[in-house]
Parts: structure tokens; sequence; C-alpha cells
């Protein structure tokens, strides 16, 4: 999995797309494949009850499971819904292009994505490790210590040197003209404000990922390890 | 094998092949300045508790206050 990619990589997309896209849609593609599961595979106290995927993993990734989240079926199901019920070709295209950026990048660590389903294959590069099972603190610990960290400051550098794609004039010129949402929010929203929203998934996956890492290396010490499929220091789930 | 050299006499600016970096002007620095405390404040914050860092919608909301109500607000009152 990944932490700060998936609030990143639509930056990177609008900036270098040929299609025109929406930004807001291409973001809900982005985060849709972890929305509604990340809570179980982390678990959670409710009350006197504890809410916890018995094999996160599976859950996460694999079938039976949600694994069909991260694949191309599910991307081109919700964009055809975009398109065929709510009547909108740029939300679908933009949807899509979201959610196969999210089912792709998954497949950088070691479960990867079973992004040909319903054939279950996990197509995976294993270049870090998955430690979701391993709880929140652990997973984010492990993360923020191996390749996967790398791959998010990727996106942050490279969302930097696109520094124009987070200006006022493009967001007027592109962002706002591109999709009817903008004008249509900004009948309650003021402008000032669009732009902050356009702004937050780049400040929530740069300034989050600098907050993990201080984390993890000033404040905890957890040693690096950039090795292939690493950090070996946790227990990385396999499909 | 193809030589460069520069031509002689130089031409005129406006047709010189130039490097040419596109840089933030005055105000893009300003904004980011601000964009850089709000984040700042963000990551400390993160940093000592990291239930703030879990969620998406905190962030929004952190940076729409943060970035667009406060500075609203000041200007306002100021």
């Amino acid at each position: 999995m990944s932490w700060a990619a998936h609030d990143l990589e639509p930056y990177a997309i609008q900036k270098h797309t040929k299609l025109k896209l929406a930004f807001v849609p291409l973001l809900i593609g982005s985060y849709s494949p972890d929305m509604m599961t990340k809570w179980f595979v982390y678990g959670i106290h409710l009350g006197p009850w504890d809410l916890k995927a018995s094999d996160p993993a599976k859950f996460h990734r694999g079938w039976p499971g949600f694994g069909f989240t991260h694949s191309f079926i599910y991307g081109i199901a919700i964009a055809l819904i975009f398109w065929k019920l709510f009547g909108s070709k740029l939300w679908a295209v933009s949807f899509l292009v979201g959610q196969f950026a999210h089912a792709i990048t998954d497949t950088g660590d070691t479960v990867g994505t079973m992004l040909l389903f319903p054939w279950t294959f996990h197509f995976h590069l294993g270049a870090w490790a998955y430690a979701g099972q391993t709880g929140r603190t652990t997973d984010a610990a492990a993360y923020f210590s191996g390749l996967g960290s790398m791959w998010d400051l990727v996106f942050v550098v490279y969302g930097f040197w696109s520094w124009r794609v987070l200006t006022s004039d493009y967001f007027d010129n592109l962002i706002y003209r591109a999709d009817a949402f903008w004008p249509w929010l900004n009948r309650w929203v003021p402008r000032g404000a669009l732009i902050v929203l356009y702004r937050a998934a780049f400040f929530y996956g740069t300034s989050r990922w600098i907050a993990w890492t201080i984390w993890a290396h000033v404040i905890h010490h957890y040693p690096y390890d950039l090795s292939w499929g690493g950090p070996h220091w946790v227990h990385a789930a396999h499909p | 094998m193809c030589v460069v050299w520069t031509p002689d006499p130089p031409r005129p600016a406006n047709v010189r092949l130039r490097l040419k970096f596109d840089r933030p002007n005055r105000s893009d620095l300003i904004v980011f300045g601000g964009y850089c405390a709000a984040a700042a404040l963000y990551i400390g914050i993160g940093a000592a508790y990291t239930d703030f860092l879990y969620s998406f919608w905190v962030g929004l909301g952190y940076l729409l206050i943060v970035a667009w109500l406060v500075p609203r607000l000041v200007r306002r009152f100021v």
C-alpha cells in the first residue's frame, strides 16, 4: 500500500495527460480502492467491540475479500456508472485514470493487486513490504523506512518541480474550466476556498510524508532498509 | 558529425537559444511561504499526535481553516 502517492499522483497526471480531465473525480478515483476497506484492515475499537479483518492482506487485496477494488474491472464498472447513470463522460474517464493509477501503484508492494480480476493472480513487484496486518503504527513505521516512502518522495519532488500545477492561474484557467463541478460549488464557496480545496491533497500528501518520516526516524529511530522488499525487520505479507 | 557553434555575429536576443527555468514570482513565493508555515504546524502536531495524520478530511479541514479562513478573518478585522 502507499501512504502518500495516492494523494500526489493526481497532480502529476493532471500535468502530463493529454486528455481533458476533471480533478475531483481523478482524486476520488485515486482514493477509491481503499475508501471502504482501510479501517477494517487496521481495525477499530467501537465501544466494547474490536473490529478487524482476520486476514487483513487478503481482505484488502485478495479474493474472497475486497481486492477487486484494486482491479481494472472495478474502475471500469464505476466509470460506467458515472457515464451512463450520471451522464458525465468526463467524470467517468477522470475516475478511471485515478483508479488505474492507484491499482498500478499498489503492485509495488509484496502483496500486489489483482489487476485483471476475476483472474485472481496478484501482480506484484515486491519493492516494499506490505505490513497492513501489523496495525497502523507498525505499518507506518515500516512503510516510511522502505522503498515505498521513496516512491512517494518521487511524487513530492515531482509536484514541486511542476509547481505551476498548484498556482491559482492554473486553477482558474484549467481546473475550474474543465469541470462544471467547480462553478457549481462556487455558488456557495468563494474562489479562495476552492483553490485551497484543490491544493489540499498535495498539502496533505506532502505534509504527512514529512510528519511520518520525522515520527519514524527522529522520534522513534526505526531503521531505514531501502533494500528490495524491505524493510526486512517487519513481517511482510504475501499473496 | 554535427558541430554546434555560436553564430558570429550573435543573433538578436529574441531568437537566441537560451536555457530557461520557469521560476515563481514574488507573489507565488508569498503564497508558498504561507503554505509552508501551515505545513510546519501540521507536521508538528502530526508528529506529536499521529492520529491527526490519518484522515484526509482532517487535513482538508485544517488547511481550510489555516490557509483560507484565518487569513480572511485577519484581513477583515485588521
